[in-house]
């Protein structure tokens, strides 16, 4: 494993952490919002 | 002429809405059906001067002002007397 | 009511008609943005801000929807009314509230002035748009009519700021107490207070010359016209679409210009091997497959925005109710079905203001089928491939017009049977609809609005997508196997084993391995189609740098199934373009919808419901299709 694997992987399991985090926040506070393109998680 | 024949015949000769002539003005008299209630909250009142813009299935009509289309249903249950 | 120390902030709400210019006052009290538009529904909750009086005074502003009287029966309305009541979740009991008027319309609006003053709350009537009331020919007298309701009265322009700081001082504490003209007890009814209006107008707002055509209605000879109407409607939207293709083919060339430089800089500072791949092909490829489509976007929501700000959208809304009938609904329906063009999750909140229970579920069902903004990047595209540009931007404004076309009409067909299953109103059918006098657009709040939405499509493309194609990219290289070239590699991969057990499923549709994957991972994102695209198409290793860094476009134009045939067809372009028309890939609508309609079964249903249609449309398009070419 050289340097280059090492830092793809890292980037690759980092992701894979925030997206499996945003989805466990996600369940507990359901709100509506896609993360933007649309104002619907905007104050209205 | 007693007052109260004078209004019982202008009252006669009130049509709906939907029958008055466009671009005349009107004078709303009554209001009797199902809708008058939503039609007095939005501004179609006794005693209110309207014109009427144009026909069809929804009508145009200028009320204080403002222009506004009304269904022909809901027009039906107008009831308007041509003001001199 | 006046038992609140200095430290404590007052609530206050804003209440007053739709358009009356409540929830622009809101946004030059509180600095905030809340969405304007010229037309009934924008507003349809409740939103919260603050702000500081000249004395210090800390007060909580309420922004409630626009309604025609306390008494009205749709949800907006009844927001309204319990926001003043103070039932709101989230709220105290007011200490006060505004009512906001129209002035150029203000028989009408003093209604609700009226039956918030026989509640008893200490009350400022805000007259908005003064200059609008004597274009029109109002004369107002605001000193009189103070008098006449017993309450403050403000003259304001709500939109150039001017009269801001005189309803701040009105705002003196202790408030002003509750009307001290008593209206004929608190049970007045409807005749007492018409009789009261029109007193009150008698004196203080008078019409000497009510026959004038203005500009407004001169405009109107036009576009209200039975057919003439029609005409400039269809143009309208024809010339909105020709100018989004037209407009934005510069500015996508230096985007594209951009990821060349950006990747060529990568190139140059990391050797071959995994990590660039992983940056160019799937972290760079990704974002701008859909960053590319960015002009497009601002295009569209420019339109959106001067349509809705200029008061054109109500006669829009007049027009389409005769065939918005036929499919059982109203023009009302019209409104929320339009902002669903830009997002569906606006577009379905704003059914509140629709009075019919079932109408409103009709609409909820059909609005994702309004092609909204996201699935731009896959129209932008897959159009070209069709009909390049060279063949003229107006045809392929067509085909798009035509795209949002069938969307559209399949909605209203599928409202329609909907509509018959689940039975008729009680009640009949009550069309009305106010039609405000066109204003210049305020490019204020369109621009900014505009720009807020552009960095959320830009913020989504750097996160959301992001991830999304840093992710696609690990299922298309991992399982490594050395030593094969690109095409078995992939075929290897993660990726590519769901693309061969998805093929089978998806080749009566006309398409591959690939683009079912890509389809199949378009349900978390529309855009990301284009990314996973970029990712599962790369180019062969070895090619030179110019060849490798081409556009996606070139590639999906060259690609081929195994025995050598083109794969993106014209028949599998249209059958990709249909399916994109019909399926529901946004979870977060699934979401609002559940909330809206009151029931997840709903909401899952209209899922599933749309997920077989878009399958359903593909195969009949492709299969039928080959019979023919």
């Amino acid at each position: 494993m050289n340097l280059q694997d090492i830092a793809v992987w890292t980037i690759v399991g980092l992701t894979i952490a925030i997206f499996a985090w945003r989805m466990f926040r996600s369940r507990s506070t359901r709100k509506p919002g896609c993360g933007g393109g649309c104002d619907c998680g905007k104050k209205r | 002429m007693s007052a109260a024949v004078a209004t019982g015949l202008e009252l006669d000769s009130a049509i709906t809405l939907s029958q008055a002539r466009v671009g005349c003005d009107m004078q709303v008299r009554v209001l009797s059906g199902p809708g008058c209630e939503r039609l007095r909250r939005m501004g179609f009142c006794e005693e209110i001067r309207l014109m009427k813009l144009s026909g069809g299935r929804n009508l145009l009509c200028r009320v204080c002002g403002t222009k506004m289309a009304i269904s022909r249903e809901l027009a039906d249950q107008v009831w308007v007397t041509p003001v001199e | 009511m006046s038992g609140n120390g200095m430290g404590e902030a007052a609530t206050v709400v804003l209440i007053g008609n739709p358009n009356a210019g409540k929830s622009t006052l809101f946004n030059a009290l509180t600095g905030a943005n809340r969405k304007v538009g010229n037309y009934a529904g924008v507003s349809v909750d409740a939103a919260e801000g603050g702000f500081y009086t000249p004395h210090g005074k800390k007060i909580r502003l309420l922004d409630l929807p626009g309604c025609y009287s306390l008494r009205g029966g749709s949800p907006d309305e009844q927001i309204a009314a319990e926001g003043l009541m103070g039932n709101l979740r989230g709220t105290n009991a007011p200490d006060l509230a505004v009512c906001v008027v129209d002035a150029s319309a203000l028989e009408r609006h003093l209604r609700l002035v009226l039956e918030v003053i026989d509640l008893g709350l200490p009350v400022v009537v805000v007259l908005n748009k003064v200059d609008l009331a004597e274009n029109g020919g109002l004369r107002l007298d605001a000193q009189l009519l103070s008098e006449e309701l017993g309450v403050p009265v403000v003259p304001m322009r709500a939109d150039r700021g001017k009269g801001l700081l005189e309803l701040k001082q009105a705002l003196r504490f202790p408030f002003p107490a509750g009307s001290r003209v008593k209206a004929a007890e608190s049970t007045a009814g409807v005749a007492d207070h018409q009789a009261r209006i029109l007193q009150i107008c008698e004196t203080a707002a008078r019409r000497p010359d009510e026959d004038q055509l203005t500009l407004s209605d001169k405009l109107d000879r036009v576009l209200l016209h039975p057919v003439l109407g029609w005409v400039a409607f269809a143009a309208v939207m024809f010339l909105v679409m020709w100018a989004i293709f037209s407009f934005a083919g510069i500015p996508m060339g230096w985007i594209e210009a951009l990821q060349g430089l950006v990747s060529g800089w990568v190139e140059g500072m990391l050797p071959n091997g995994e990590l660039r791949s992983l940056v160019v092909d799937g972290m760079i490829g990704g974002v701008f497959g859909v960053l590319v489509f960015l002009p497009q976007i601002i295009l569209l929501f420019l339109f959106i925005g001067l349509l809705e700000s200029s008061g054109y959208m109500a006669r829009a809304a007049y027009l389409m109710d005769g065939i918005m009938s036929r499919a059982g609904l109203s023009g009302k329906a019209f409104l929320p079905l339009f902002s669903s063009y830009a997002c569906a999750i606006p577009g379905v909140m704003a059914t509140r203001t629709i009075d019919s229970a079932k109408e409103r579920l009709a609409t909820i069902f059909v609005a994702p089928w309004m092609s909204c903004s996201a699935r731009l990047p896959v129209y932008f595209l897959i159009v070209p491939l069709l009909l390049h540009e060279s063949e003229g931007t107006w045809k392929q404004a067509v085909i798009l017009f035509c795209i949002y076309a069938t969307g559209t009409i399949t909605a209203l067909l599928v409202a329609l049977l909907l509509r018959m299953k689940l039975g008729k109103d009680e009640g009949q059918r009550s069309f009305m609809l106010e039609l405000p006098p066109y204003q210049a657009p305020q490019w204020r709040y369109i621009f900014r609005h505009v720009a807020e939405r552009a960095m959320s499509f830009i913020t989504k493309a750097g996160t959301v997508i992001l991830g999304l194609s840093i992710l696609l990219w690990a299922l298309s290289t991992y399982p490594r196997q050395a030593g094969r070239n690109e095409s078995d590699a992939l075929a290897h991969s993660a990726m590519g084993r769901m693309g061969s057990w998805i093929e089978p499923v998806v080749k009566p549709l006309g398409f591959d391995g690939r683009i079912g994957t890509a389809v199949l991972t378009s349900f978390a994102a529309r855009e990301v189609f284009n990314s996973s695209l970029a990712v599962l198409f790369r180019v062969e290793e070895g090619e030179s740098d110019e060849e490798s860094r081409s556009l996606l476009r070139d590639r999906i134009a060259a690609a081929t199934w195994p025995d050598g045939r083109k794969l993106f067809t014209p028949l599998t372009l249209i059958s990709l373009l249909v399916f994109y028309i019909y399926a529901l890939q946004c979870l977060p609508t699934s979401a609002v919808v559940a909330r809206e309609a009151g029931s997840l079964k709903w909401a899952v249903g209209q899922f599933l419901f749309m997920s077989g249609f878009a399958y359903l449309a593909s195969f009949l398009v492709y299969q039928i299709g080959s019979l023919f070419l």
